[in-house]
């Protein structure tokens, strides 16, 4: 005799779904939870859906024509500067660049422009470095002023080689953690660059944001820009220079059905998310079975 | 009687103060704390006692008299330094006079201040007989660049000098060769007391009669272009002044200073962060959209500058600054700050929250407002929640197919014309 089992809507739990090749893509999707328990992921990718079936532990469907571009969720990152390391000078709002003599650092004057390798603490603070072998640290003792130094210094005084960036519109700050509080790193009338940054809004006493040249990359960027694209190559007898190469002659967007593919085997409760397949379908013909030229 | 430097008075804004509520601090009406007693600390410093203000602003003021002069000191200067790196522009006051002084300054950042005074009397060493020239001759065995002022007093003279040489500006800049500052514009007023004659400096006609009309020389621009009947030259008077190079006179500095360290503490007062909603209820069905204000954050003693935000439900943080406005959609500009629009508070955000069966009931998102010119910061959390899980109405929701793995049972379905995977253990 056969003993039904019954399980209450709760006790469905939702499957996620993932294309992991080479480097994971997420799908765009939303979970949905509600009242009575019904406990779902919506994954864009199977919005208006044409079929769907489980065959030889394969879960199999066919979707509608997408835009590649909808199916995955976009993650691009900005990692901005301070968060990577970097070369760069730094300029006044005055125009005039950092600049070093003696050990000591100046807006502007008859030093050398002061040229500053960024590297990112683990704490998110970085430090300056200038040549190979010299820091930028600040003198806690108010006024704060900075140098450049190359001694080793003990644990309990690396402080005073950390700075705090703030990075935005170009702009760049940097404070740091005084005895008396956070100070910004700016110039008063004699410039000679101390931690005295003041500005009330459109009051500019001693101003502390700089702008930067960068030497390096100012960000990194990561993303995953995904289209469906027909491309056609060159092979005209004219064209005796690009016929030879993979020069893409014209491409469009052409979005497809998409055919994706899962296998059963690996929807389990401790699977946070499944990997699935995706294949394009239909190649330059039609549904009806005629050719579709290159539009 | 000794020179004296002491304590006049101090004025400061109230604690409660706040930036963008009660205005720049200013004139008549502002109610400035001025009672010096309310204002005052026992110290350990050498005064014994320690004065306080708040941020943004604490006028101090210190009373000074030049005391006894030297017989043979020609004239008497006074340099008050505040200690002030951050106001640095009105931080050194210079005196050149006899009579008694007030050295005020403003101080806006937060610090324990120390204020110095040096109070030097110039003694002419040695005097030569006969009358007094009427301007001063710089010694020749000195070169020592003497301040600014003098370059404007200086003449040229007709006998060869070393400070004939005129200085261009870019020798003058800062870290140039001949660098002067303005700072340095004050030197010993030789002009003003030479023994007992007084000298009066007319346009082009230096004289020594103080009786005589001081305007009975005086010059018009007009005339003196070059087409004017009485046209002038800045050549013509040198060595109208210059005495004869037997007259030589030195002059000695003999200096005194006042100090007085840690005198003065001012106080900052920090932002106070608020976070609220607007217009809606704090709590409801998921998804749930909620727009929050940080309107309600109060500047201390300084304007606020960043405000960074943490939604709760870990999506990035946005952080909002003056300095660059963030244009994520999720901010809403609402321009409460009519008359500072780059102020980080007026955009709200509107954020949607969507409460699923591993998130908790409630969500608690929480800004951090900081303050400019100090980074100091305030923090306020809002409860979102607890939000319901909304009633499913009037969905389609079909199973397909399913199929019996190792694991369980893994369902195909169709919810809204999408599809969907469950799996039920085994």
């Amino acid at each position: 005799m056969v003993v039904p089992t019954f399980n209450s809507l709760s006790a469905l739990n939702p499957v996620k779904l993932t294309y992991k090749y080479a480097s994971e893509e997420k799908l765009a999707s939303e979970r949905y939870l509600f009242s009575n328990g019904i406990d779902y992921f919506q994954h864009n990718i199977f919005d208006n859906f044409k079929d769907a079936g489980l065959s030889k532990r394969n879960c199999l469907v066919l979707t509608d024509i997408k835009d590649l571009g909808t199916v995955f969720k976009n993650s691009s990152t900005n990692i901005e500067f301070g968060q990577i390391a970097g070369c760069v000078f730094l300029k006044h709002s005055n125009g005039k660049y950092l600049t070093t003599a003696n050990g000591q650092i100046f807006i502007g004057g008859v030093g050398s422009k002061l040229f500053l390798n960024v590297i990112p603490n683990s704490d998110g603070s970085v430090s300056l470095k200038y040549g190979k072998t010299r820091f930028v640290e600040f003198v806690d003792q108010y006024p704060y002023p900075l140098r450049t130094s190359e001694e080793t210094l003990i644990e309990e005084l690396q402080y005073i080689r950390k700075f705090y960036i703030d990075f935005a519109g170009g702009k760049l700050s940097l404070k740091v953690k005084t005895r008396e509080g956070f100070r910004f790193i700016s110039a008063g009338v004699d410039r000679i660059v101390r931690a005295v940054g003041l500005e009330l809004n459109e009051t500019k006493v001693n101003p502390y944001y700089f702008d930067v040249e960068f030497i390096t990359d100012s960000t990194l960027n990561h993303n995953f820009d995904p289209k469906t694209k027909q491309v056609q190559y060159f092979n005209d007898l004219d064209a005796s220079d690009t016929r030879k190469t993979l020069d893409v002659k014209r491409q469009s967007i052409k979005n497809t059905n998409l055919l994706v593919s899962c296998p059963t085997t690996l929807v389990n409760l401790s699977s946070n998310e499944v990997n699935v397949n995706i294949a394009l379908t239909k190649t330059n013909f039609t549904s009806f079975g005629t050719y579709n030229p290159f539009q | 009687m000794s020179a004296t430097f002491d304590f006049l008075s101090i004025k400061t804004v109230p604690s409660t103060y706040s930036w963008d509520v009660d205005g720049l601090p200013r004139g008549t009406s502002f109610p400035f704390v001025t009672d010096s007693s309310l204002l005052s600390l026992t110290s350990t410093n050498s005064e014994g006692v320690e004065y306080f203000g708040y941020s943004p602003f604490v006028s101090l003021s210190l009373s000074s008299s030049v005391g006894s002069i030297s017989p043979s000191a020609v004239a008497v200067r006074r340099i008050t330094d505040f200690g002030d790196y951050y106001n640095s522009e009105s931080n050194i006051v210079v005196s050149p006079t006899l009579s008694n002084e007030a050295f005020c300054h403003n101080y806006i950042m937060p610090g324990l201040y120390s204020i110095k005074m040096t109070r030097t009397e110039f003694i002419l060493v040695e005097t030569q007989g006969g009358s007094v020239g009427c301007v001063y001759i710089q010694p020749l065995t000195d070169l020592e660049r003497f301040p600014l002022s003098w370059q404007w007093y200086n003449f040229l003279c007709k006998s060869p000098s070393p400070y004939n040489t005129p200085v261009t500006w870019s020798q003058s800049e800062f870290q140039q060769p001949e660098q002067l500052v303005w700072s340095e514009t004050y030197g010993p007023c030789y002009s003003l007391n030479v023994n007992t004659s007084q000298t009066s400096w007319t346009w082009n006609n230096v004289t020594c009669d103080l009786t005589a009309n001081p305007l009975a020389n005086t010059t018009t621009w007009d005339e003196t272009k070059c087409d004017a009947p009485l046209n002038m030259r800045w050549q013509q008077i040198s060595g109208s002044a210059c005495q004869p190079t037997n007259t030589q006179y030195t002059l000695s500095a003999n200096s005194q200073v006042f100090t007085k360290e840690l005198y003065l503490r001012v106080l900052e007062i920090p932002p106070k962060c608020y976070l609220s909603t607007v217009n809606a209820p704090t709590s409801g069905i998921s998804p749930y959209t909620v727009r929050l204000t940080p309107r309600y954050i109060r500047c201390g003693s300084f304007p606020i500058e960043k405000i960074v935000w943490d939604l709760g439900d870990g999506s990035p943080l946005l952080v909002q600054r003056r300095i660059t406005p963030n244009t994520d959609p999720k901010f809403v500009y609402t321009n409460v700050f009519v008359t500072d629009w780059k102020d980080p508070r007026n955009y709200d955000i509107v954020h949607t929250y969507n409460r699923t069966s591993r998130s908790q009931f409630s969500f608690y998102p929480s800004i951090t407002a900081y303050a400019s010119s100090t980074g100091t910061s305030d923090c306020a959390a809002i409860v979102i929640g607890p939000l319901r899980l909304p009633e499913f109405q009037n969905e389609a929701v079909g199973i397909l197919q399913n199929e019996l793995t190792d694991h369980g049972k893994v369902l195909v379905g169709e919810v809204s014309n999408s599809v969907a995977l469950w799996s039920i253990n085994k």
